[in-house]
């Protein structure tokens, strides 16, 4: 009588792994990551032109609940004009041992099936929080959708006042109050490793 | 020459009869700018502003301001009968009640998502558009319905009460049609797929004495839904 229990069990366990692996992988598909991913902001102001870059976006889609979270660390911008002026972006504008990362959450509002291949031009609404300060913010964005991948771009402004990020008046003239900011990113399936 | 210089100076005075009546109004006595979020009248006429800085009333000559345990800005204004209520960025609830606001508090109710919007029922119950679903009090007793629920989406901008009991609530993901029935709410929702210019709708009014509310979106303008009554 045990044995036969014993036997039950290890069968149903045997069943549920088989049924259960696919199951498994399907739900893996839904949640994606970025794999190569580019943050560039610039600054145009009458006596300079300042721009950095960041290969460090860091995020995730879930595509089912159309849901996300990038974050990309403030210390890893680089580019500038020099080393100082890098220094300065750090210490005293963004603040970043305070304020380390820049974060954008929350939802795609259109419909979107990222099964299927095509170009979707959608809107990212959520919170941008840059320098301690969140902002509420509705982005667009045009997602290509090929070979079970996802190319994202996106560019918008961010003014440097919505963040409590101030300029000192000896450099109004050589820092915008509204900074440029481009996003390229690839999404692809999450990795169960 | 001097007639006629004069009279080409004349020609460069404003006329009065084709502008618009502006007036500013400074609510804070120190000329603080302030940012109105919502207007609303109550029950003796004076005008209240919900701002960033807390509550306003101004009476047509000077502006006071309501004093509250509250000084978060506020979201969401009210009046029902005599009553007016206000909601605030932080999740509060209150009353006004005479020169000031009195805070409320309910059973089961967190108090910590943003209110967008405030509806009474003529029984009384308290219908809160915020922005973690919609918030339902009976009894002083308070139920959060959200996506869980039915709900397409928790971020509520705006609700109305429609004359067959139904709720309309605009939402980040289209128009929820809300019905209450045996406790649990009934759903239907309606978006872009369906017609809507925009998911995001941001604010839907009646047009008084009909079936038809117009509807305001986030960035695709404006439309118009009609609700029959039965």
């Amino acid at each position: 009588m045990q044995q036969q229990h014993l036997k039950y069990r290890c069968l149903l366990l045997l069943i549920m792994l088989t049924i259960g692996t696919p199951v498994l992988s399907f739900a893996g598909i839904r949640i994606y990551e970025v794999r190569n991913g580019e943050v560039r902001f610039s600054s145009e102001a009458p006596k300079e032109l300042i721009s950095a870059s960041s290969r460090k976006l860091q995020g995730i889609l879930d595509a089912e609940k159309m849901i996300f979270v990038f974050k990309v660390a403030i210390t890893s911008f680089i580019g500038f004009n020099s080393p100082l002026q890098r220094d300065h972006f750090n210490e005293n504008y963004m603040e970043s041992r305070n304020f380390p990362d820049a974060v954008f959450k929350g939802k795609i509002i259109e419909a979107l099936d990222l099964g299927k291949d095509g170009t979707y031009f959608v809107r990212a609404k959520g919170k941008l929080s840059v320098h301690g300060i969140e902002q509420e913010r509705i982005i667009k964005i045009q997602m290509t959708v090929k070979n079970g991948r996802c190319q994202v771009a996106a560019t918008f402004p961010i003014l440097l006042s919505d963040h409590n990020i101030k300029i000192p008046r000896i450099v109004d003239d050589k820092l915008s109050p509204e900074i440029n900011v481009s996003v390229k990113a690839t999404l692809q399936p999450q990795s169960r490793s | 020459m001097r007639l006629l210089c004069a009279f080409l100076c004349l020609l460069y005075l404003p006329l009065h009869a084709q502008q618009p009546f502006l007036r500013n109004i400074w609510l804070s006595e120190n000329r603080v700018p302030v940012k109105v979020n919502v207007l609303a009248r109550d029950q003796q006429g004076y005008i209240i502003a919900g701002t960033d800085k807390g509550l306003f009333r101004y009476n047509g000559s000077v502006s006071k301001e309501i004093a509250g345990m509250v000084t978060d800005e506020v979201t969401a204004l009210t009046l029902n009968g005599k009553q007016l209520w206000v909601g605030y960025k932080n999740g509060r609830l209150g009353r006004i009640t005479g020169d000031s606001v009195k805070l409320v508090s309910y059973h089961n109710y967190k108090g910590t998502a943003t209110v967008n919007g405030i509806q009474q029922a003529n029984d009384g119950t308290l219908y809160c558009a915020t922005e973690n679903g919609l918030v339902v009090v009976r009894n002083d007793t308070a139920t959060t319905y959200t996506t869980k629920d039915g709900l397409s989406d928790n971020f509520i901008y705006n609700i109305t009460l429609l004359p067959n009991g139904h709720i309309l609530a605009g939402t980040d993901l289209g128009i929820n049609d809300i019905r209450f029935g045996n406790g649990a709410p009934e759903v239907s929702a309606i978006s872009m797929q369906h017609g809507l210019p925009d998911n995001i709708v941001r604010v839907i009014r009646n047009n008084p004495g009909s079936d038809v509310y117009w509807i305001g979106t986030q960035q695709r303008g404006w439309g118009v839904v009609r609700y029959e009554s039965p």
